[in-house]
């Protein structure tokens, strides 16, 4: 029953993460390449503020605004460049992150990374035992996702899809484009720091190591195995992921290969999809329109 | 306030190109007008510093008494002033009826409206956008993806979608290129419907006839600037005018 | 200032190497207007590949980079005929984003077959040659004086290729313009297949020589597509010259940037990555079209 516990919390976890990122990447059309630094950064800031004493309401507070500021600024410096540029420099940022994590030592004890992070206490309730800390991941996660849903699907939503299809034809009609860029790009990143809070109070160790670029894959797989641009998207790739790869997990196989194979299956599948369903699953139930005919779009 | 917009002595250059070079004219308010010239004229481009879409290296741009010439794209559509694309532009990934309610003046697209209810609002953009179509006979292709629609088709959505926004002023990037006889009458009838509702027009085209039959003035560029203006019937007497086509013809 | 020399080399034996992958990078760009962002990963990929034939097998050096740069080139050719050549008329946003997912896609190739941990071509190697040079100031060994020379002359010959044969010529026609090329007779899908192929085999040298240098992990390659990211943006997009001098230019600045100490402050070699991505960011923001290029706006007017 516990590993049931500890996989639904992580797919909550992964359902924020992919969503989130969904929100710039699929519905804005913003190529940003570091929703992994995000992550981290919110896990690091949530577990040395509660490691030096804060609350943990504070520090998960803390862990979403930290990226978002730092996002709005990455945002402000490449978000109106084209989509390689912005690709490029955001991928340069999450380097950046990942070798001040690493070196760093004396506030994040550089590779050691931080053990014993406290489980948090909200109210005076401690969320303890994994049956209690998925429950808290649960609620949060239905919490944002309820944003997140009237986000995507207000008019402000609508905005930012027009940015996506045609940005230049946006500001033609008096859209404020940087503007709904930096904000979605803010709520993606301030989403993913909220994950990484909870992702550290769960798992009460982190280093370096949990928030390199391989991780990126899995999110991206299952936001693009979902479907771009759509809000059931990251339900489906979450699920898809966990019922047919999770059991990979128990293939005979020794551990040092296991990662990998996963790693190097969900990268494959990331490939294919694009190849060959570029709307994937979620979009084969909406009809799409074909589209680069006689426009390109950027 | 007779004119509604003007570009004074504007330069624009690309590398060693010269694509606008010295360019001025206004263009009067509630008119439609039309602007001509061989290609490479820097029609396009001067639509492009009007609308912000690049700024001028030197020169100034005037729109309803404000100087504009280094305002972003969207505010000077909040201003009033629009346009369409040669490549057409439409958002191929919505439906019709949403390409048109984006682009609805009322719509509350704030970031602090996402909780707000606004089904009785939304209603009524839907009213307004379906309005807008029939005006079209597009009523009936409201929620297919714009991406699905015709050539012809997108080219109106994308005037509609102008309009929708309820601008002072359009620019039209060759409306009429590529468009059949009766998609081309919908199209006038369209623009001198936006011109009877006080909007001003400004059109790119290489159909004379469309030119000669819609504007009251018309402005003639080559080599990124003014050769000559007037009335659709001293342009086709110009020998300026005629000598900048035949010329390039003959070339 | 003693160890300004020293500094300027091993930027230089960086550089030419950084160099070397950009100009792939470009004639990519030039085709088919996207960045590719797993062609570090070829480097990365040749890089392993010498070090099973040459460390694994024992293999003499010259069968060893000779049958390296056909595989990489072999790669390169399989996932621009099966995945970007497919995928051409979609939006640049789509290449992009498959392009990232190739890059994955190698990387956890390497991952799997060749497992994570660090390798270094000395562990079985003795020690190379070392030459001095002004006393003990500068400290060349013969394998940097290889690369170094090795990949001036590979990137002669490839401004000589480019320049005067058939190939290189309708190459440098596609990227001019893509369609018109195609109303001249010029085989567009062959000449793309030709620029993968070239670009992956001089990638895939540049790895080997990058492993010459530093300790193969599967993560290099990520870095090494940044770096040669920025040395394209810092020569200017579209130039094929301007890559190689952003290529020495970056590797230059990385070493020397934090080699020297001005005023009792340096930067740590740890943070070599910093200098790169401030490099990139100063200049996407003040000079977007790089030292030779030409800017992204008259490349969008131009379309238009």
């Amino acid at each position: 029953m516990n590993y049931f516990y500890h996989l639904a919390t992580l797919m909550c976890l992964y359902l924020l993460l992919a969503q989130s990122m969904n929100m710039y990447l699929g519905f804005t059309g913003i190529l940003a390449l570091c929703h992994i630094a995000f992550y981290g950064i919110g896990a690091y800031a949530s577990a040395l503020l509660v490691m030096h004493g804060a609350p943990f309401e504070l520090a998960f507070l803390a862990a979403g605004i930290l990226p978002a500021l730092l996002s709005i600024l990455l945002g402000l410096t490449s978000i109106r460049l084209k989509a390689d540029y912005l690709g490029i420099a955001t991928l340069g940022f999450a380097q950046i992150v990942s070798s001040i994590l690493q070196n760093w030592d004396s506030l994040t004890r550089g590779a050691l990374g931080l053990a014993g992070i406290p489980k948090p206490e909200i109210f005076g309730v401690t969320f303890a035992d994994k049956a209690s800390f998925f429950y808290l991941t649960a609620g949060i996660t239905a919490v944002l996702m309820f944003v997140m849903y009237r986000i995507l699907k207000s008019p402000f939503g609508r905005v930012l899809e027009t940015i996506r299809d045609d940005e230049v034809a946006a500001m033609s009609l008096g859209k404020n484009t940087v503007a709904y860029k930096l904000t979605a790009f803010g709520i993606g990143a301030l989403v993913a720091g909220f994950a990484g809070s909870l992702f550290a109070h769960f798992i009460t160790f982190i280093d370096p190591a949990s928030f390199v670029i391989n991780d990126l894959s899995l999110i991206l797989v299952i936001t693009v195995l979902g479907g771009l641009g759509t809000f059931r998207g990251p339900f489906l790739g979450v699920l898809a992921i966990m019922v047919f790869f999770e059991p990979l997990r128990f293939l005979p196989l020794p551990a040092e290969y296991l990662g990998p194979l996963r790693l190097w299956i969900y990268s494959l599948l990331f490939v294919l999809t694009l190849r060959f369903v570029p709307s994937g699953l979620g979009g084969l139930w909406k009809h799409r329109s074909r589209r680069g005919q006689q426009f390109t779009r950027y | 306030m007779e004119n509604i917009l003007t570009i004074r002595a504007a330069h624009k250059a690309f590398g060693g190109l010269k694509a606008i070079d010295g360019c001025s004219f206004e263009v009067r308010r509630g008119s439609i007008t039309g602007l001509i010239g061989p290609n490479g004229a820097g029609k396009t481009t001067a639509f492009n510093l009007l609308t912000g879409l690049s700024t001028p290296d030197s020169g100034t741009v005037h729109f309803e008494g404000k100087d504009i010439t280094r305002w972003p794209t969207y505010k000077r559509a909040r201003l009033g002033l629009t346009r369409t694309f040669q490549m057409i532009r439409i958002f191929p990934e919505l439906t019709v009826l949403d390409n048109l309610k984006v682009a609805l003046k009322d719509n509350q697209q704030g970031l602090h409206q996402i909780f707000l209810n606004q089904k009785k609002l939304q209603a009524r953009l839907t009213e307004e956008a379906l309005e807008l179509l029939d005006t079209v006979n597009l009523a009936d292709k409201a929620h297919l993806f714009a991406g699905q629609l015709s050539y012809g088709q997108q080219k109106l959505l994308e005037i509609l979608r102008a309009a929708a926004m309820d601008p002072r002023m359009i620019l039209l990037d060759e409306p009429a290129a590529g468009i059949n006889r009766t998609a081309l009458k919908t199209i006038t009838d369209l623009i001198l419907h936006l011109q009877a509702q006080g909007k001003t027009i400004l059109i790119i085209e290489h159909d004379m006839n469309f030119i000669m039959q819609l504007c009251e003035k018309v402005i003639v560029m080559d080599f990124g600037r003014v050769i000559a203006e007037g009335t659709p019937g001293d342009i086709q007497k110009n020998p300026k005018v005629l000598e900048a086509y035949l010329g390039r013809t003959a070339a | 200032m003693d160890i300004l020399p020293q500094l300027l080399i091993n930027g230089l034996i960086s550089g030419s190497t950084i160099a070397l992958i950009a100009v792939g990078l470009s004639l990519i760009f030039g085709v088919l207007k996207f960045m590719n962002f797993a062609h570090g990963e070829i480097a990365m990929l040749g890089a392993y590949f010498y070090y099973y034939f040459f460390i694994t097998l024992g293999w003499p050096v010259l069968p060893s980079m000779a049958i390296t740069v056909a595989l990489c080139a072999f790669v390169g050719f399989l996932f621009n005929r099966f995945i970007f050549w497919p995928l051409r008329k979609e939006s640049q946003w789509t290449l992009l984003i498959v392009s990232v997912g190739v890059g994955m896609l190698i990387k956890n190739s390497v991952q799997l077959v060749a497992s994570g941990s660090t390798r270094t071509y000395s562990q079985a190697n003795e020690p190379s040659v070392v030459h001095h040079f002004f006393g003990d100031a500068l400290i060349i060994t013969s394998n940097q004086i290889l690369i170094i020379v090795s990949a001036f002359v590979l990137m002669l010959g490839l401004f000589f290729f480019l320049k005067y044969s058939k190939l290189g010529k309708s190459i440098r026609a596609l990227s001019d313009n893509m369609s018109l090329a195609g109303v001249v007779g010029i085989d567009i899908r062959r000449s793309v297949d030709w620029i993968f192929v070239l670009s992956s085999a001089i990638a895939g040298f540049a790895g080997i020589l990058i492993a010459y240098e530093e300790s193969l992990t599967p993560n290099m390659g990520q870095h090494l597509s940044i770096l040669a990211f920025v040395a394209v943006i810092l020569g200017g997009l579209g130039s094929i010259p301007g890559a190689l001098v952003g290529g020495l230019l970056i590797g230059l600045l990385q070493d020397v940037g934090t080699g020297l100490t001005i005023g009792g402050y340096s930067i740590p070699s740890s943070y070599k990555s910093l200098i790169a991505f401030s490099v990139l960011i100063l200049f996407l923001l003040f000079r977007p079209r790089g030292l030779f290029g030409i800017s992204l706006e008259e490349d969008k007017s131009q379309k238009e």
